[in-house]
């Protein structure tokens, strides 16, 4: 209130003044300090900022210190800015020949290139010479190989990194990252393993690293390492004619790892070495082939990951380790293992079955080495294979956390469907010290609502709990769709 | 007692302006400014500070964002706290063009970042939102470019204007 009073007062006040303000341009914004006029600019998207030029002769250059250059025709809605690809790339040029010596932080160029590669590094050691802390290259229709100017792989104020580019990177002997802490790469191919091996060598302050559909096929070993990284993520390079024979090897050496993400279909074999700190993991399988080599793989990659308190697998890393299941009891104890959650994603074009069969064999073998889980979910829901809903092996002998540790357990897409009822059933008796298990309803809310969820409860309520003081909630959507509780 | 426990409590400064308002805030408070901040330290407390590039109404609203932006008392502030100051710095600064620069000025000389960056920000917008001709008028800024020398001008960030 008392703000906006002042402001009214300040109003009159410029009421009185405006003839002078206007004469005496006092109040004009091309009054202010240089060094303020800079600051806003920085806060204008690039091309605004270039846009300033021509509001007076004050402001003609001033853009020329900007700290942010960002350069995107790639991902314009505007289709004129995307036709005039040579304006684009003059216009780039007669920035950076009238930049001023004033640091440039990020730098931003994503277009397609053709042939043009060569500006583009130039740009890239301009910038380079600039000081540049983020660096994001994104181009498309690159024809072969392509390379970077060699400074900047010793770039010493480089802070992050952004590169996707679908072609063969061409690699120098000497990368020395001395300060980069971000690193993405997309698309890339690696075809020098000596090259490879340097360039992953050279980041000795890296802390977080994802490299997105990159291909090593052609290599024998893809060595990664870094005494600072502590998030990895690798997104496998996908194609129609998948070739999962001889398979590079991906030797992943984290001493301060934390987290690690992969999603993919293990074309390469990979492995986690020297990583006790993991905490948290994620393994989404793409392309199911269900062959003892992959399973294999997979097993190598869990072996890994035995550190982990926090696990999320995808159902199709359970149906891979279906030709693994002999090996499984070699597996080390996952001993810091509390939570596991079984995803229901379905990235790109791999559709199928997001529900985990509990009556799979690999499932009861892999459970047993999670001895101390606490939290188990299962976000795409959880059925049986077939009606073997009497069949006692099923879950049997009971893994150990089931008799000492489990206490929730979460199954979405519940709709009290013979099979799923089953699976819950099973979980109920083996599950001695369970405490609570949510059942997510799948049922929509239209018409005799109320009444399917008079018997899907009626169904709960008649399975014998293991577990004395078990809870069984309940949770749907009324037509209104509020979500609602039960306890049973 | 009780005087001595208040002046504890909340030590005040005195602010004058250039038009010779006074107003008093708390020190704490005031120390949002670096430049007083500098000042206070410098011994300047017992007298009469003096703003002399700040009008009376300009350094009343300054000192609306000081009261909001000090230091809280106990301790660090919530996320609920701070969305909250954020909400009220996007009010703060939706006011007319001018006295947003009168802001923006006052925060450059009284060194305070916070505001600074927030005015600058919000000129940003208005930059961002509006024409070349719109710009001119709304911040009085005279166009000195002949008409050649701006079609010139225009032709070399032609990809811009696209």
């Amino acid at each position: 209130m008392e703000a906006n009073s002042l402001i009214q007062k300040s109003q009159k006040k410029q009421k009185l003044n405006e003839q002078q303000d206007i004469d005496g341009n006092s109040k004009c914004l091309g009054n202010l300090p240089e060094e303020i006029l800079r600051h806003i600019l920085s806060f204008l998207p690039t091309q605004d900022a270039f846009m300033t030029s021509v509001l007076s002769k004050r402001w003609e250059y001033l853009w020329a210190s900007i700290p942010n250059l960002d350069f995107d025709i790639l991902h314009s809605w505007h289709p004129n800015k995307r036709r005039n690809r040579t304006l684009f790339m003059n216009f780039v040029d007669r920035v950076f020949c009238l930049r001023d010596s004033s640091d440039i932080k990020r730098f931003t160029f994503c277009c397609d290139v053709l042939s043009a590669a060569s500006r583009v590094n130039t740009w890239v050691i301009s910038a380079v010479r600039h000081n540049v802390q983020e660096l994001h290259i994104e181009l498309q229709n690159c024809k072969g190989e392509f390379s970077l100017p060699y400074c900047l792989f010793t770039c010493k104020t480089l802070r992050s990194l952004d590169l996707d580019v679908r072609c063969i990177l061409k690699l120098p002997t000497t990368v020395c990252f001395s300060n980069l802490k971000i690193l993405t790469i997309g698309k890339v191919t690696f075809s020098n393993d000596y090259l490879t091996h340097q360039f992953f060598s050279g980041l000795p302050v890296l802390e977080k690293l994802k490299l997105n559909g990159c291909y090593w096929g052609g290599l024998k070993v893809l060595r990664i390492s870094g005494p600072k990284l502590h998030f990895l993520r690798i997104g496998e390079f996908e194609r129609e004619n998948l070739s999962f024979r001889d398979g590079c090897q991906v030797m992943i050496f984290g001493v301060s790892l934390k987290e690690f993400n992969y999603c993919g279909s293990l074309l390469s074999k990979y492995c986690l070495y020297e990583s006790l700190s993991l905490e948290k993991a994620d393994i989404h399988i793409g392309y199911v082939n269900t062959s003892a080599q992959i399973a294999h793989r997979m097993y190598k990659l869990l072996t890994g990951l035995c550190n982990v308190e926090f696990l999320r697998l995808s159902p199709n890393v359970v149906k891979v380790l279906i030709h693994a299941t002999q090996l499984l009891p070699h597996m080390p104890m996952f001993n810091n293992l509390v939570d596991l959650k079984f995803s229901a994603s379905t990235y790109g074009f791999h559709f199928g079955g997001t529900s985990v069969d509990l009556d799979c064999e690999a499932l009861l073998k892999i459970l047993r080495r999670f001895p101390c889980l606490e939290n188990l979910e299962f976000l795409g829901g959880l059925t049986l294979s077939s009606n073997c809903e009497e069949d006692d092996r099923i879950l049997e002998p009971a893994p150990p956390c089931f008799s000492s540790h489990l206490k929730w357990i979460k199954v979405y897409y519940y709709d009290g469907d013979k099979k799923k009822l089953s699976a819950i059933k099973i979980l109920l008796k083996k599950a001695v010290v369970l405490e609570k298990i949510v059942l997510i309803s799948s049922l929509y809310p239209r018409k005799n609502l109320d009444n399917q969820v008079k018997v899907v409860c009626k169904q709960l309520m008649e399975l014998p709990r293991g577990s004395q003081n078990c809870k069984i909630v309940l949770d749907w959507y009324d037509p209104s769709a509020k979500r609602r509780e039960i306890v049973l | 007692m009780s005087s001595t426990l208040c002046c504890s409590f909340a030590k005040n400064v005195t602010l004058r302006s250039s038009d010779g308002q006074t107003f008093e805030v708390e020190e704490a408070a005031a120390q949002v400014s670096q430049t007083i901040k500098r000042m206070i330290e410098d011994g300047c407390t017992g007298s009469v500070i003096p703003v002399p590039n700040l009008t009376g109404p300009v350094l009343a609203l300054v000192i609306e964002y000081f009261k909001k932006h000090s230091p809280p008392s106990d301790g660090c502030p919530t996320a609920l706290l701070e969305m909250e100051i954020k909400d009220w710095d996007a009010k703060f600064v939706a006011v007319d063009n001018d006295t947003l620069l009168d802001l923006t000025l006052a925060a450059h000389y009284l060194e305070i970042q916070g505001l600074l960056d927030l005015t600058c920000h919000r000129v940003a917008d208005i930059l961002n939102d509006n024409s070349v001709e719109k710009i001119r008028e709304i911040f009085h800024i005279k166009n000195d470019f002949t008409p050649e020398e701006e079609a010139e001008e225009r032709s070399k960030i032609q990809w811009a204007f696209e």
